[in-house]
């Protein structure tokens, strides 16, 4: 898979390894490298991009975006984090909270306002003035919140044109949304089978429990939430060339369909194995953390309801 | 409208399929989920923590 | 993969939509429009089943050769789509939908000369003798005996639950012939003419009042030999081909989502909360929200499922179970918008499946008119959940899908 230019993967194909990712539940950054960041470069284009691209495929280099903020929740516009132009360098301040997998990347993407509008850059972690506080998050995945103290910038830090990253956020932003859905319906399938196989091992009442019909339905109502998902995804991703307010509502019903599904899915799970729900020795308690991180995961329920109530539909054809 | 998926992404999920239930178990998973150098750079507590959380 | 439409299938949406436009009567888009239950009126609704007749479209699935559209499934969502777009009823399925498929499947060729034609033309209108007091989800328990006399059969017993079968001259029945190891066997499939002597039909009234259900009774009602569809003792065969059909043969999302602008579009007709109208309420704004997002990804599980190969297997109890619910849950919206008015009793102004026995007003009616049909509606799709194999029923066919 090449990652440039007319090359760049299909989100089909993308979405066909976000699921199997998924289902072996890897905690690599592949969804913030080759989904979200490599997006970032593709829509930027220039030298830097198309080297990083190319790091990329040589497995040289892991990327982060840092996008929200300690005052923002989940609206793409950062709020504190400014970038000035200072002659030839840009100068960049400000702070990013809980920047998933920053502890890992080689470089990070961040969203600065600048005078145009809303802009992205590429930071090095370690350049001076950065400071990582890094912290596991409760999927055994890594992130950090991130301070920018006066971080001076070359000019060819800024990726793509200035102020125009508003709108490639929202873009990337939902492509996301679809890829890691698919990694979703890849944990919840798991999640669907393994409370399958428990339930036909587990013996009481001198029987497998897999017979009580109050379980069968509940099993049942998990399958069919993993299948509504699996068509929400399919949808985001099928959508994600439509124009702007069809590809956003669609990628909405994608992220508010799946982390129901999540919760759902995930807790029922856990209900199912019992005690055995409760160890961390299981795969089980693994895959409901990470189904439990992704629910709330670029946006909530909530958020996502109302952002689609928002977003009219471009009349019909 | 078409659902189906091509001969190339059949492959690429059997492939990727093979390839991570060979080599991606879940004892793997839960040693690099463990691992304590994992590329940290850390220099004390943030100076403010967020309102909004 | 991709969730585009074919320029042909373009091109065959236009041509329905250009039908609908030349051939829908504003008194047949009314029966369409102002449903109170999934059920058509009558009268109504086999007018436009002959002027689809008359097309050619009386029968989307069935093959060209015995007189069907022949249509693929998506051209039959297609027009679905067209169809309850533009507010026209739907046909009766006890006789296209349901019947026809068996006598297509397991008939012999004189029962398909004879009865199939009929039932496009809306000559035999149909009725389904399945259920019975002690046999609903338990269906493989039913009594109705049948004993063998010669040519004929002779029919007796009870049959519940049969739409419409008060106007209906012909009627698909289950009856027992044999009792054999299983319940399942010694059951055979039937076509009775119901004007025929010892058939009588008595009324059920639904809790919005209507005349649509009925109770069958048969007392030694004589019915030929010939009338038998598949073999003697195997009609639970031809049952589980037709329940199949029953079940996968309909989508639902057509219809969700023009409930769901009718439901706006009313929404914008009365005052809500925050000073402007229903529709601008935020809460009420998020639920609908809610409900298009779950139509949504329902939709496209129904465009998989048509898309997919073979046989409709779990896809079409999934179909069942979250298509019911999802209109289960279109009529509460439906309540919520109606406010005060969804108490008022007026039947009146909508165009109830059959005919109406509480007392009501004979034709003016207070408030507005999609109040008028909410609670009706609400009332009625209670059944959806519990027909063709009750949800429950239908989560042990998947449970069974599943490997438990």
């Amino acid at each position: 898979m090449s990652l440039g230019g007319e090359t760049a993967p299909d989100p089909v194909d993308l979405m066909v390894v976000m699921e199997e990712l998924g289902e072996a539940l890897v905690l690599e950054p592949y969804l913030e490298t080759v989904v979200t960041g490599a997006a970032l470069l593709r829509a930027s284009g220039g030298p830097t991009a198309d080297a990083l691209l190319d790091g990329i495929v040589a497995g040289d280099v892991r990327l982060a975006l840092g996008w929200a903020e300690p005052g923002t929740r989940y609206e793409w516009a950062p709020q504190e984090t400014r970038a000035e132009r200072k002659g030839e360098e840009w100068v960049l301040s400000g702070r990013k909270s809980v920047v998933i997998a920053a502890p890992w990347a080689t470089h990070l993407i961040v969203s600065a306002r600048t005078e145009g509008g809303v802009s992205l850059f590429l930071v090095a972690p370690d350049a001076p003035g950065v400071t990582l506080f890094a912290y596991p998050t409760i999927d055994g995945r890594r992130a950090a919140d991130v301070e920018f103290a006066d971080v001076r910038l070359d000019a060819d830090a800024l990726l793509g044109a200035e102020g125009a990253a508003l709108p490639l956020l929202e873009r990337v932003g939902d492509a996301t949304i679809a890829a890691m859905g698919a990694e979703a319906v890849g944990i919840m399938r798991r999640l669907l089978q393994d409370t399958i196989a428990y339930t036909q091992s587990r013996q009481q009442f001198g029987q497998p429990i897999s017979n009580f019909q109050v379980l069968q339905h509940r099993m049942v109502d998990m399958f069919m939430q993993v299948e509504m998902a699996t068509s929400a995804v399919y949808l985001a991703t099928l959508k994600l060339d439509a124009p702007a307010a069809e590809r956003a509502r669609a990628a909405s019903v994608a992220k508010v369909t799946v982390a129901e599904a999540c919760r759902f899915v995930g807790q029922n799970a856990v209900q199912l194995h019992g005690g055995m729900g409760m160890t961390d020795e299981l795969a089980i308690g693994h895959y409901f953390k990470r189904a439990t991180v992704i629910e709330g995961e670029l946006g909530t329920v909530d958020h996502h309801v109302e952002r689609f109530a928002r977003l009219q539909p471009e009349a019909a054809e | 409208m078409d659902f189906t998926f091509t001969e190339e992404q059949q492959l690429l999920r059997d492939s990727l399929r093979g390839y991570l239930r060979s080599h991606y178990g879940f004892d793997h998973r839960r040693a690099r989920a463990a691992a304590k150098a994992v590329g940290m750079r850390t220099r004390g507590a943030p100076s403010q923590t967020g309102s909004a959380y | 993969m991709n969730l585009d439409w074919t320029d042909e299938e373009l091109a065959f949406r236009d041509e329905v939509r250009a039908f609908l436009d030349a051939h829908l009567t504003d008194e047949i888009r009314e029966a369409g429009r102002l449903m109170t239950s999934v059920y058509g009126e009558h009268e109504r609704s086999l007018a436009w089943q002959k002027i689809l007749h008359a097309k050619g479209w009386a029968a989307p699935a069935w093959p060209t050769e015995y007189g069907g559209a022949g249509w693929s499934v998506a051209q039959r969502y297609i027009y679905a789509r067209e169809r309850v777009a533009a507010g026209a009823p739907p046909v009766s399925p006890m006789g296209i939908q349901m019947c026809g498929p068996a006598i297509i499947g397991h008939g012999t060729a004189e029962q398909k000369a004879y009865f199939l034609p009929r039932m496009l033309s809306g000559e035999h209108f149909w009725c389904q003798g399945y259920s019975e007091p002690g046999a609903g989800s338990d269906l493989a328990a039913l009594q109705m005996r049948a004993d063998d006399d010669g040519d004929d059969l002779v029919v007796s017993g009870q049959k519940i639950w049969n739409t419409h079968a008060d106007v209906a001259n012909w009627g698909f029945f289950l009856v027992r012939t044999a009792r054999l190891a299983r319940p399942q066997l010694g059951i055979t499939f039937l076509l009775i003419d119901m004007t025929s002597p010892g058939v009588s039909v008595r009324p059920i009234i639904s809790p919005s009042g209507e005349h649509i259900q009925n109770e069958i009774f048969l007392d030694a009602v004589r019915v030929p030999q010939a009338n038998v569809v598949g073999a003697i003792n195997d009609g639970w065969t031809v049952a589980k081909y037709l329940l199949e059909f029953e079940r996968g043969g309909t989508a639902y999302a057509p219809e969700l989502q023009a409930r769901l602008d009718a439901i706006e579009a009313a929404a914008r007709e009365v005052p809500g909360d925050e000073g402007g109208t229903l529709a601008n309420d935020s809460s009420f704004a998020q639920r609908l929200a809610r409900a298009r997002i779950r139509v949504a990804a329902f939709e496209t599980y129904e465009f998989r499922a048509m898309s997919a190969e073979g046989s409709p297997g779990m896809s079409a109890s999934v179909m069942k179970i979250m298509g019911t619910e999802l209109q289960q849950h279109m009529t509460e919206l439906g309540l919520i918008v109606a406010g005060r008015y969804g108490i008022a009793y007026q039947p009146q102004a909508a165009c109830p499946g059959g005919a109406v026995s509480f007392p009501h007003n004979a034709s003016e009616y207070a408030g507005p008119r999609f109040a008028a049909i909410a609670p009706l509606r609400y009332l009625n799709e209670r059944a959806g959940t519990i027909y063709a194999g009750s949800n429950e029923i239908q989560r042990n066919i998947l449970a069974k899908g599943l490997g438990l």
